[in-house]
C-alpha cells in the first residue's frame, strides 16, 4: 500500500513513468534447508516439502532435497515415518496411521541423507472455531466480481489466531487437452477422464491471517475469496477456517508485511523471518520453513451467482482449434486434480 | 558513559532538592547582580538598538566606536552595548543592504540610543545565508551552526512552488534525509526525532505537511532559522542531535500590510496590523491546500480516491509595555489530513479498504522580555505545544479511530548578564511537563466488531538548569564553557512490569506488576551536559575550534519504518527505556580570504550516542502496552568531515559544501534472538557517506535573479534479499544482513529566477515571481528499490524476482508562484 501512495504523488506529478526495472547483482550465497509441512484435526495424508533455497534474484527450480529421513512426532504417543512419494515430497503412508487430535502436540523430525538432524518446535492442535455464515457482494467494477466473505464468533478466551483459506472444485470430464499448430490448422486433442474427477482451483500467494487482539470474543468478517462470472451457475468453495497458534500467526505476519515491502521509507525495516524449525546437529544453522499443527474448520459453500442482472463474462475463446477426442482415457492425477470426492459436494 | 545517570531511589530526592535550590538560586541572581551594578562606575554604559524602517530588529548589523575603533555586532534583538569612559566619540552603524548610519555621541552618563538603518535601492542583492557581521565564522567560538534569513531561503529553487525551510536546511553540511517525502532530517549521523525543532521557543513534533514533502512553516511568519549540529548552546537541550532554532517575525509597528502568495499547491495570506502605534501590533499568517481539489482533475483513477489537504495558521502579538518591557505572545495552528486505500500504513490490523490520517499542532506561547539594566536582560516564557494524529477506518464493521496525542507544557527563564568585555553570562532554568497519550482505539459505528482499547498515559517531569560565560581571553583566544543540568522522573500513575532476571523482556516472562499511584516518582534519571567551545586566531582572518558537547534526550519517537510516520508513537524515557545521550567532539578550522568576502571551513567530528533505539522484528508498535518488549537499545556512532566555501559578494555568489560522514548502530544483548544480525555495526537508514551541495546565485539587474542547487549523495542503506523459499505456495524472500546494500546514487539540479518587484517607493503594491524548475535533467532518483515476482502457480518454483525501481519525482517539475505585498 506504502508505494501505492507514493505513486499516487509521482503521477500526481506529471510522469510518464515512476517503475522501471534495474539490474542488481548478488554476492556470497549459501544454500539452506526449507521445509514446508503440516498436520491437522482432518485427515491426512499430511505432507512435508524439503527443498533447499536458491538466491533471491535467481529463476530456476529450488533443489528438492531427496533421501532424507522424516517422521511427525506425537508427544507422548506414536512416531510415524513419512514416505517420499516423489523426490522431495514426504507424505503419510495411510490416513488411518495417523489423524491429527485436537489438543495433541506434533512435532517434525528430519535427518537428511547427509546425516545433519533438524527438529520443529512442537505445535498444538487448537480447537477449530466454526464457520457461522456466509456473504457474497457483487461488485460489478472488478474482473473477478463475487467476494465472499464469511462471519465467525471469536471464543470468549483472547489469544485467538487464525487463517483462511479456500479451494474451488469443478468436476470435469476432460482429463488431458494438448495443442498443436500445423500446416494442416490448429488441432485440440482432449482426452477424456477414466475416473471420476474434480479441477483443484486456489489462490496462491495469498496470507489472509487474523488475530483477535482487537475484537476478542465478537464477529470476525474476513474476505475469503474473490471469483469469477464465467457462468450463473453456483461457484462451489470449501473454506479452511484454521485455529493456529501465535507463533504460526507472527510468522505469516511478518511474512506478508515483507513481501508487501516496497523498499520505501515508510517500510518496516526487514528481518530474517525465524520459522520454527531449528538444526540439531548444529543449533546455528539457519533454517527456513514452517512445520505447522492447526485446528481446522472446513465448510463447503455453493456461492449463488445468479442474484445479479450483470451479464455473465465468459471467458475469452481461444482462436479457433478443432477438437479431436482421444480414443484412450487418462488418469485423474496432478497437483490440480483430484479424483476423490470433494466434501459437501453435491452431484 | 550511562553509569553515572543511573541512581538508587535514596538519592532521588536529593536530586529534586538540588534542582529546586537551582531553581530559586536563578531567580534570585538578577536581582543582587542588578543591586552590584549601581554600586561601580568607572565607565559609563551605551546602549543601544538598531531597526530597519519597518522597526524590525537588525540582527548582526556591525556598530563601530571612538578611534582606535571598537566594534561589536548587534545581537538577536538588535541590541549592542559599549562600556566606555566618558567623552566624545564617533558611531557608525553598517549592515549589508543599507545605507551607513553615523552619529557624534556625546556620553556624560548611561546612554540609550535609538537607530534607524534605511535600505539601500538594492544594488548587489546577494543569496544572503547569513546577515551578521562580515567575519563572524571566525571570530565567533560557534562551530556546526548555520544561520539562514527568510530572504535567502526563498531565493532558492522550490518544488511546486512552496517555500520550504527544511528543505533548505538540506543545502547545509552534515543534513540529510532518507528520501523525498520523507519525515524530518536527519542531522550528523542522529535520526529524526534526535533534533529539537523549536519555533519561537515552542516545540514542534511534526515538522511535516503531506506526509513529509513540505514543512509546516509558514514563509512569511518566518524571520530566520538557527541550526545548531554541534556547539549547541546550553540553554538548548532535550535532544540528542541537533537544535533548529526558527524565530518568526516581529509584526509591523507602523502600519497595516497585506501580502501573500499563489502557488500551484498551496495559497498563502498574510496581515501585519499595529493596534496602538509604536506599542503593540499583531500579525496573522495563513496557509491552506488545495490539493483535494487537484487531484481528481488529473483523472488517475489512482489518485482520484486520494485525500491530502493541509492548512496553517501562524499568529503573533507583540506588546512594548515601555523601554525595559516587551510582551510577545505566538500561536500556531496546523492541520493535514491523508487518505489512502488500505491500511498497511495504519499498522493495526484490520483489513481496511482505506485509512483517514490526520495530524494536528497546537503551540502556544508568551515571552516576556525585560531588560534589568544595559548589562543584564531577561526572558521569561510560558509554553505549551499540543500534537495529535488520529487515524480511522470506515469500513461499517470495523468502523474505528486511534487517536495519540503528545502535549509539553514548559516554563523558561533565561537571562544574559554581561560583566565586561571579556565575560557574557548565560544563565537560566526551565521545568517541562509532558504528558502523553499513547493511543485510544474507539469504535465509531454502532456495528462496529472493534473492542476499545486504551493505552495507559505516561507523565513525565524534566528540570533543567544552565549556566555558561563566553569569554574572551585575548584578542586571539576566545572560551566558552557552560554546563547543563538535567533531571528527568517519569510520573505515575501507572504500572511498572518486573520481568524475570536473566530473561529477555517478553511478555512470556512477567513476574509480576507494580503500580504507582498518580505523580508517584516512577524512574527517575539525571546527568550534567557539558558544552565547551574555544577559539584561537591563526593568521590573519583565520580560527581554529574546537568543541565537545553532551546533550541528554528523555523522550524519543518509537518507529520501525525507515521513516516515522506523522502517527509514530511518542514515549518517555522509564525503567527500561534509558534515556539517549550524545557526546561529541569536534574540531574545525575557519579561514576566510580576500577581505571576508570567501568563507572557508573544514569541520571534523565524532559522536557517540547512548542507548539509540532499535526494535525487534515483527512488532507491533502502536497497540503495544509495555514498548519495553518491543525495544532494544544499542550504541550509535556517527563520525564525519564538512567542508564549506562561500562565496559573499559580487555578481555570483553561493556556497559549496562537501560532507564525508558514516553513521552505524550497534546492538548487543546477551540473547542471541535479540541481536540482529549477530551483533555487529552496522549502518543507520541515513547513512549517506558523501553528499555534495552546490547553491550559485547570479545577479542580472535590480529586478531579476537566478539561483541554482545542485545536490548530490550516495544511497541510503537498504536490505536485500539473499534467498527465496516457498511455504504453503507463498513467496517468500530471506534476509541476513542489515543495510549492506545501497539504493542508486541522488543527484539533481533545480534552477529558479526571481522577479523583483519595481523599486519604486510611491506605489504601495507591490509583486513578484518565483519561476523554478525543480529536477531540470529530469532525473530518476530512484525512492526505492523493490522486488516482485509473479505468483504463478505453474512457475511458482521457477520464479525471478525481478527489481525494480520507483523514483517519486521522475521529471522536470516546473512551477510558478506569484507574491504580493500591500
Amino acid at each position: 500500500m506504502e508505494k501505492n501512495w507514493v505513486l499516487y504523488i509521482c503521477l500526481s506529478l506529471f510522469t510518464t513513468s515512476c517503475i522501471d526495472e534495474v539490474k542488481l547483482n548478488q554476492e556470497d550465497f549459501q544454500s539452506k534447508l526449507i521445509v514446508d509441512g503440516s498436520i491437522s484435526n482432518a485427515s491426512g495424508p499430511y505432507r512435508v516439502l524439503l527443498n533447499y533455497s536458491l538466491p533471491y534474484t535467481e529463476a530456476g527450480l529450488t533443489q528438492t532435497v531427496s533421501g532424507a529421513n522424516v517422521s511427525i512426532v506425537e508427544e507422548g504417543g506414536q512416531t510415524v515415518n513419512l514416505i517420499e512419494v516423489s523426490t522431495g515430497i514426504y507424505e503419510t503412508a495411510d490416513s488411518f496411521v495417523l489423524k491429527g487430535q485436537i489438543g495433541k502436540s506434533y512435532y517434525l523430525k528430519i535427518r537428511t541423507a547427509n546425516g545433519r538432524e533438524y527438529q520443529s518446535r512442537p505445535e498444538k492442535i487448537l480447537p477449530p472455531v466454526p464457520i457461522d455464515t456466509f456473504k457474497v457482494a457483487f461488485q460489478p467494477k472488478q474482473a473477478k466480481p463475487f467476494e465472499l466473505s464469511i462471519k465467525t464468533k471469536d471464543p470468549v478466551e483472547k489469544g485467538n489466531f487464525y487463517r483462511w483459506k479456500w479451494m474451488h472444485y469443478d468436476s470435469i470430464s476432460i482429463c488431458k487437452t494438448s495443442l498443436t499448430k500445423n500446416e494442416a490448422g490448429n488441432f485440440s486433442y482432449k482426452s477424456f477422464c477414466c475416473e471420476k474427477c474434480w479441477s483443484i482451483e486456489t489462490c496462491s500467494g495469498c496470507i489472509d491471517i487474523g488475530s483477535d487482539a482487537l475484537i476478542n470474543g465478537k464477529y470476525i468478517e474476513p474476505t475469503i475469496a474473490r471469483l469469477p462470472y464465467e457462468s450463473k451457475r453456483p461457484y462451489f468453495v470449501i473454506v479452511e477456517q484454521h485455529s493456529v497458534s501465535k507463533e504460526y500467526y507472527q510468522f505469516w505476519q511478518l511474512v506478508s508485511t515483507q513481501i508487501n515491502n516496497s523498499g520505501g521509507i515508510f517500510d518496516n525495516a526487514p528481518a530474517q523471518i525465524q520459522g520454527n524449525i531449528f538444526g540439531v546437529t548444529d543449533p546455528n544453522e539457519q533454517v527456513l520453513g514452517y512445520f505447522s499443527a492447526t485446528g481446522v474448520t472446513l465448510k463447503p459453500i455453493y456461492v449463488p451467482r445468479d442474484f445479479t442482472n450483470y451479464a455473465i463474462r465468459p471467458p475469452a475463446t481461444p482462436s479457433s482449434f478443432e477438437v479431436i477426442y482421444l480414443p484412450n482415457c487418462q488418469p485423474c492425477r496432478g497437483i490440480s486434480k483430484t479424483p476423490i470426492k470433494p466434501l459437501g459436494w453435491i452431484e | 558513559m550511562g553509569h553515572f545517570l543511573k541512581i538508587k531511589q535514596k538519592s532521588m530526592k536529593k536530586a529534586f532538592l538540588l534542582v529546586l535550590t537551582t531553581f530559586s538560586l536563578i531567580f534570585l541572581i538578577p536581582l543582587s547582580i542588578s543591586a552590584q551594578q549601581k554600586t561601580k562606575k568607572q565607565t559609563v554604559v551605551l546602549n543601544g538598538e538598531v531597526k530597519d524602517e519597518d522597526g524590525k530588529p537588525m540582527v548582526g548589523a556591525s556598530v563601530r566606536i571612538g578611534e582606535p575603533a571598537k566594534t561589536v555586532a548587534t545581537d538577536s534583538n538588535g541590541y549592542f552595548r559599549f562600556d566606555l569612559p566618558r567623552g566624545s566619540y564617533s558611531l557608525k552603524v553598517t549592515s549589508v543592504g543599507f545605507y551607513d548610519y553615523s552619529e557624534r555621541v556625546l556620553l556624560e552618563g548611561n546612554l540609550l540610543l535609538d537607530i534607524k538603518l534605511i535600505q539601500q535601492v538594492k544594488e548587489l542583492q546577494q543569496v544572503e545565508i547569513s546577515d551578521q557581521n562580515k567575519d563572524k565564522n571566525v571570530t565567533s567560538t560557534q562551530q556546526g551552526t548555520s544561520r539562514m534569513t527568510i530572504s535567502a531561503i526563498k531565493k532558492l529553487p522550490t518544488l511546486l512552488g512552496e517555500v520550504d525551510i527544511i528543505r533548505s536546511l538540506q543545502t547545509l553540511p552534515g543534513v540529510t534525509t532518507v528520501g523525498e517525502g520523507a519525515n524530518g532530517f536527519n542531522v550528523r549521523g542522529g535520526n529524526t526525532d534526535q533534533n529539537l525543532v523549536l519555533m519561537d521557543d515552542v516545540p514542534i513534533f511534526n515538522a511535516s505537511h503531506l506526509l513529509g514533502f513540505y514543512s509546516v512553516f509558514n514563509p512569511d511568519a518566518v524571520r530566520d532559522m538557527t541550526l545548531f549540529r554541534g556547539g549547541t548552546p546550553p540553554q538548548y537541550g532535550g535532544r540528542a542531535s541537533s537544535v533548529l532554532d526558527i524565530k518568526l517575525k516581529e509584526p509591523n509597528w507602523d502600519s497595516t500590510q497585506i501580502s501573500g502568495g499563489i502557488g500551484i499547491l498551496a495559497s498563502r495570506l498574510m496581515m501585519e496590523t499595529p493596534i496602538v502605534k509604536e506599542k503593540m501590533s499583531l500579525f496573522v499568517a495563513s496557509r491552506a491546500s488545495y490539493t483535494d481539489v487537484l487531484f481528481p482533475l488529473l483523472d488517475v483513477p489512482a489518485i482520484n480516491r486520494t485525500k491530502a489537504n493541509f492548512y496553517d495558521l501562524t499568529g503573533k502579538i507583540r506588546w512594548k509595555i515601555n523601554n525595559k518591557n516587551q510582551l510577545f505572545i505566538t500561536s500556531y495552528l496546523s492541520d493535514d489530513n491523508f487518505k489512502i486505500t488500505g491500511d498497511s500504513l495504519a499498522g493495526i490490523e484490520v483489513n481496511a479498504s482505506s485509512t483517514l490520517f490526520n495530524w494536528k499542532t497546537r503551540t502556544f506561547g508568551v515571552r516576556w522580555n525585560h531588560i534589568f539594566s544595559p548589562k543584564l536582560f531577561a526572558n521569561i516564557s510560558m509554553l505549551g505545544s499540543q500534537y495529535s494524529p488520529t487515524m480511522s477506518i470506515p469500513d461499517t464493521s470495523y468502523a474505528t479511530q486511534l487517536v495519540t496525542k503528545i502535549s509539553q507544557k514548559q516554563v523558561k527563564a533565561d537571562f544574559k548578564f554581561i560583566k565586561n568585555t571579556k565575560h557574557t553570562f548565560d544563565f537560566g532554568a526551565t521545568g517541562i511537563l509532558y504528558q502523553l497519550n499513547p493511543g485510544d482505539l474507539t469504535p465509531t459505528h454502532p456495528s462496529s466488531n472493534i473492542n476499545p482499547v486504551h493505552l495507559d498515559p505516561e507523565k513525565g517531569v524534566e528540570l533543567a538548569a544552565y549556566v555558561t560565560d563566553d569569554w574572551k581571553i585575548n584578542d586571539r583566544m576566545s572560551l566558552t564553557y557552560g554546563l547543563r543540568y538535567a533531571v528527568f522522573a517519569k510520573l505515575g500513575k501507572g504500572f511498572a512490569i518486573n520481568y524475570q532476571e536473566g530473561k529477555p523482556l517478553d511478555e512470556l516472562n512477567i513476574v509480576d506488576t507494580l503500580f504507582f499511584a498518580a505523580n508517584k516518582v516512577m524512574k527517575m534519571y539525571h546527568g550534567l551536559e557539558p558544552r565547551l567551545s574555544f577559539r584561537i586566531n591563526v593568521g590573519t582572518e583565520g580560527s581554529v575550534k574546537m568543541g565537545f558537547q553532551r546533550m541528554q534526550q528523555f523522550l524519543q519517537q518509537v518507529s520501525n519504518t525507515t521513516s516515522a510516520l506523522p502517527t509514530a508513537r511518542w514515549k518517555l524515557s522509564d525503567r527500561y527505556i534509558a534515556p539517549q545521550i550524545s557526546d561529541q567532539f569536534s574540531v574545525g578550522y575557519f579561514q576566510n580570504l580576500k577581505d571576508n568576502s570567501i568563507e572557508t571551513s573544514v569541520e571534523l567530528y565524532y559522536k557517540n550516542i547512548e542507548n539509540m533505539p532499535d526494535y525487534r522484528s515483527g512488532v507491533n508498535l502502536l497497540l503495544l502496552n509495555s514498548v519495553e518488549t518491543a525495544i532494544l537499545q544499542g550504541k550509535g556512532r556517527s563520525y564525519g568531515l564538512e567542508i564549506y566555501v562561500r562565496k559573499k559578494t559580487g555578481r555570483t555568489t553561493g556556497w559549496l559544501t562537501y560532507t564525508y560522514s558514516r553513521s552505524e548502530v550497534f546492538v548487543n544483548s546477551p540473547y542471541p534472538e535479540d541481536k540482529p544480525f549477530s551483533g555487529r555495526y552496522y549502518p543507520t537508514n541515513f547513512d549517506k557517506p558523501h553528499v555534495v551541495n552546490m547553491i550559485l546565485n547570479y545577479y542580472l539587474n535590480r529586478r531579476v535573479n537566478f539561483t541554482a542547487n545542485f545536490t548530490y549523495s550516495s544511497g541510503r542503506p537498504v536490505t536485500y534479499a539473499d534467498d527465496k523459499y516457498y511455504v504453503e505456495n507463498v513467496f517468500i524472500p530471506n534476509y541476513t544482513n542489515r543495510n549492506l546494500n545501497r539504493i542508486p546514487d541522488y543527484h539533481r539540479l533545480d534552477v529558479s529566477m526571481n522577479i523583483e518587484p519595481n523599486i519604486n517607493r510611491s506605489k504601495r503594491f507591490s509583486s513578484s515571481w518565483n519561476l523554478s524548475i525543480y529536477n531540470v535533467y529530469a532525473r530518476r532518483n530512484a525512492y526505492s528499490i523493490f522486488f516482485r515476482t509473479k505468483n504463478d502457480s505453474l512457475f511458482q518454483f521457477f520464479n525471478k524476482a525481478l527489481s525494480y525501481r520507483l523514483a517519486v519525482i521522475g521529471t522536470a517539475v516546473p512551477s510558478l508562484t506569484w507574491n504580493f505585498k500591500w
